[in-house]
């Protein structure tokens, strides 16, 4: 395993920690491992020594310490109704625009495909016209299949890096919501 | 050695280091190591509790091109030393009783 992956595996097991604490316990093992590389140990040693980047980050995880209630039970009930009643006027509205985003640009990502493979189909057409002898409506067909080809080859990349990030932004929302409501405060 | 008496005498160890002077991560480490076992993944909760208690504190410079933060004793952090030192003298002297050293 390369520095680079075992980071990035550290990373995607502390991600239930706030993007701060993530981010510091992070920057000390970083640290940690730039200062054993300048005191002569390998890439193998160093991430060997610090085990698993998993057990790492279950260690961290269950260090954490529980946050406060604020106010006992009616707290609890109080921070319940408020996220219901947010989730229901903002948070429903909001996923619903973005997964109707999401889901168009899904069916405009098929679309482009699509169009790629009309345009493909249309320059295929047009030199089989040109084979036959009709020079005009040939080169037109050729000239428009591989114009619309590229068209749909531009949309695919767009539309489905569009669906992603709306798909990826809904997940999200939702676990937010499901944090607040479960009391999960930045420390 | 018990985990949480292992605990207690590692958040010690590392201010006790730190009463030496501010000192980082790998050198904490290095400082301690041969008189108690500990590794990275210990002291970590361990600077972050001493912090969040406010026995430390932190700052991050720069060095050779990359950020490394350094840990200072406090004031509390020096008062937790002397509580432990307190508490050591309290328990020799359950210890002798337990052993039977001080019973006539």
């Amino acid at each position: 395993m390369t520095k680079k992956q075992w980071f990035k595996r550290l990373k995607r097991a502390l991600s239930a920690l706030p993007r701060e604490e993530k981010g510091a316990a992070v920057q000390y093992y970083d640290e940690l491992y730039e200062d054993k590389r300048e005191n002569g140990e390998s890439e193998t040693d160093i991430l060997s020594g610090f085990g698993l980047p998993e057990s790492v980050a279950a260690d961290i995880l269950s260090e954490k310490e529980r946050p406060v209630p604020v106010s006992g039970a009616g707290g609890t009930v109080a921070r319940w109704v408020g996220g219901i009643f947010l989730f229901i006027c903002i948070g429903i509205p909001v996923l619903a625009l973005l997964f109707s985003l999401a889901a168009a640009a899904a069916v405009l990502c098929a679309s482009g495909a699509a169009v790629f493979l009309a345009g493909a189909a249309d320059s295929v057409w047009g030199f089989f016209v040109l084979s036959k002898g009709t020079q005009i409506a040939a080169v037109a067909h050729i000239g428009i299949g591989l114009a619309a080809a590229g068209a749909g080859l531009l949309m695919i990349p767009c539309f489905a890096f569009c669906t992603k990030g709306l798909f990826i932004l809904c997940k999200k929302s939702l676990v937010l919501t499901g944090r607040m409501l479960a009391g999960k405060r930045r420390t | 050695m018990d985990t949480q008496l292992k605990k207690g005498l590692l958040d010690v160890c590392v201010l006790s280091v730190l009463r030496e002077g501010e000192s980082y991560g790998y050198k904490i480490i290095s400082d301690i190591a041969p008189y108690i076992e500990i590794s990275e993944s210990t002291l970590y909760p361990i600077l972050k509790r001493l912090e969040s208690v406010g026995a430390v504190t932190t700052q991050s410079r720069a060095f050779n091109g990359r950020l490394r933060k350094y840990y200072r004793i406090t004031k509390k952090g020096l008062e937790k030393i002397d509580e432990f030192i307190e508490d050591v003298r309290e328990f020799e002297r359950i210890y002798r009783f337990i052993s039977g050293g001080e019973r006539k």
